[in-house]
């Protein structure tokens, strides 16, 4: 017997099966990168940054938690363009 | 249920052991011939302001960054709050006050070749509440540079107070697991995956806020004494010219209260006059209401709250971020700029009224939120 809990925290996790169904499949055949280190020039641009002030992103990050009653998966810090 | 919980524990425990086994791996393997590089060293002051629904919050922070050699890197946040005010749910029966919060937060970030660890310890303390905490993650390029994988744990451990009553001394507990995906999806486009599971357990309610039975206040409210919730956002950014963008993202989120919560963002970032930059950004919010939440109950239950942030509601903000560079090559930094951010928030409830108000109508306030602050580069 189930209880609502249980149900509701596999309907909570029921996004991540295509997460992980795909990274099954890639594990199988892993494509090549399709974009090259050269072509990543742009992605470097600061302007493609998440998280660049810490103080500001802090207070904001603050702001929400405090107002709203959801939280968590915020952007992970300098994830990113992969170009270095 | 007690049975449940503990396998519910052991699961999430294996989980967070073979992650970080996993994780270790990662960054053991590391392909030192890749070059990550470590966030720039930099000095940086902040003041910022909230003020709406009753409550003023307002402070100075500060925050410094500082390598030793290529692959160390250490940095330091000291972050106050003073409020004071209080918003109607608690000024229904209590007295308004005022309160200093003060956060130090101590980070070291390890880099190995396409890897990097990071942990940091944090204590947070004010007249009635005092928090300490820890943070771990990991993370690692992969697929020729085109993913970076994340992996991240934090916990935390609280003791709650009365400003009034010496004996009143709880207690919570918090974990938290985080898994990230960074993707490279075009050479114009970044996509970034984030899932979160928060787990806490202790004393979760306010002490100062009450419930309402059939129209008068009846003592304080009773919160389950544990809270699990799950999170996942999905957010891109994409590349227009030089210095501008575009980004967006939505958050799903549900916990075990029965909150369900939907945040959409978007913006745009642009240069500016004389080497600045200015971003603009909209930011909606709406949620369900806990299934032990009421306005005003009709008769008594196991659970019952009044938190306006546990009800029914929608939040629409609009917000402005500008940044200007003062100087280059002085005062023994390489650059100084100036940055600051405006941010008008509406926030509108469909369950809960003020009860300080006669007339009783579903309530909804406006809140200012604004920071300045310089950030000098090394």
């Amino acid at each position: 017997m189930l209880t609502d809990t249980v149900i509701r925290r596999r309907r909570a996790l029921r996004p991540l099966a295509p997460l992980c169904l795909a990274a099954l499949l890639g594990a199988c055949a892993m494509p090549e990168p399709w974009v090259a280190p050269y072509q990543r020039g742009q992605l470097a641009d600061p302007a493609m940054l998440w998280g660049g002030e810490p103080l500001a992103d802090r207070f904001t990050q603050h702001v929400r938690d405090v107002r709203q009653g959801a939280r968590g998966a915020a952007v992970t810090a300098g994830g990113g363009c992969g170009c270095n | 249920m007690a049975a449940t919980r503990a396998r519910s524990t052991l699961v999430l425990a294996l989980a967070l052991i073979a992650g970080f086994l996993g994780a270790a791996l990662l960054v053991i393997f590391a392909d030192d011939a890749a070059a990550e590089v470590l966030p720039e060293d930099r000095a940086e002051v902040m003041y910022h302001s909230y003020s709406g629904g009753g409550v003023e919050v307002v402070g100075p922070a500060v925050f410094l960054r500082r390598g030793i050699g290529e692959n160390l890197s250490f940095n330091a946040t000291w972050y106050q709050d003073t409020v004071s005010g209080a918003s109607p749910d608690v000024l229904a029966t209590a007295s308004p006050w005022s309160d200093q919060r003060d956060e130090l937060d101590l980070g070291v970030d390890w880099l190995r070749g396409d890897a990097q660890l990071s942990a940091a310890i944090s204590h947070s303390e004010e007249d009635d509440y005092r928090a300490d905490g820890l943070r771990l993650s990991l993370a690692r390029e992969v697929f020729g540079g085109m993913s970076t994988l994340s992996l991240g744990y934090s916990g935390g451990s609280d003791r709650v107070g009365r400003i009034d009553d010496d004996n009143f001394d709880e207690s919570v507990d918090r974990h938290a697991w985080k898994l990230g995906l960074a993707q490279v999806l075009t050479p114009r486009a970044l996509l970034n995956l984030d899932y979160e599971i928060v787990s806490e357990r202790g004393f979760l309610a306010n002490p100062y806020r009450s419930k309402r039975i059939l129209g008068a206040f009846a003592g304080p409210e009773v919160y389950p004494g544990t809270r699990t919730s799950y999170a996942l956002a999905a957010r891109s950014r994409y590349y227009l010219r030089p210095g501008r963008s575009l980004f967006g993202g939505y958050r799903y989120f549900s916990d075990s209260w029965d909150i369900a919560a939907h945040n959409l963002d978007f913006g745009l970032r642009t240069p500016a006059i004389a080497g600045g930059n200015l971003e603009v950004y909209y930011h909606h919010y709406r949620q369900s209401a806990a299934s032990f939440y009421s306005d005003d109950f009709q008769s008594e239950q196991t659970y019952m709250a009044r938190d306006k942030e546990l009800a029914t509601y929608v939040s629409n903000s609009f917000g402005v971020r500008a940044d200007y560079r003062l100087f280059a090559g002085r005062y023994g930094f390489q650059r100084g700029r100036l940055r600051v951010g405006l941010e008008y928030s509406r926030y509108d409830y469909d369950d809960y009224s003020d009860a300080t108000d006669p007339a009783g109508d579903a309530y909804s306030f406006d809140a200012n939120i604004a920071h300045l602050s310089f950030t000098g580069t090394f």
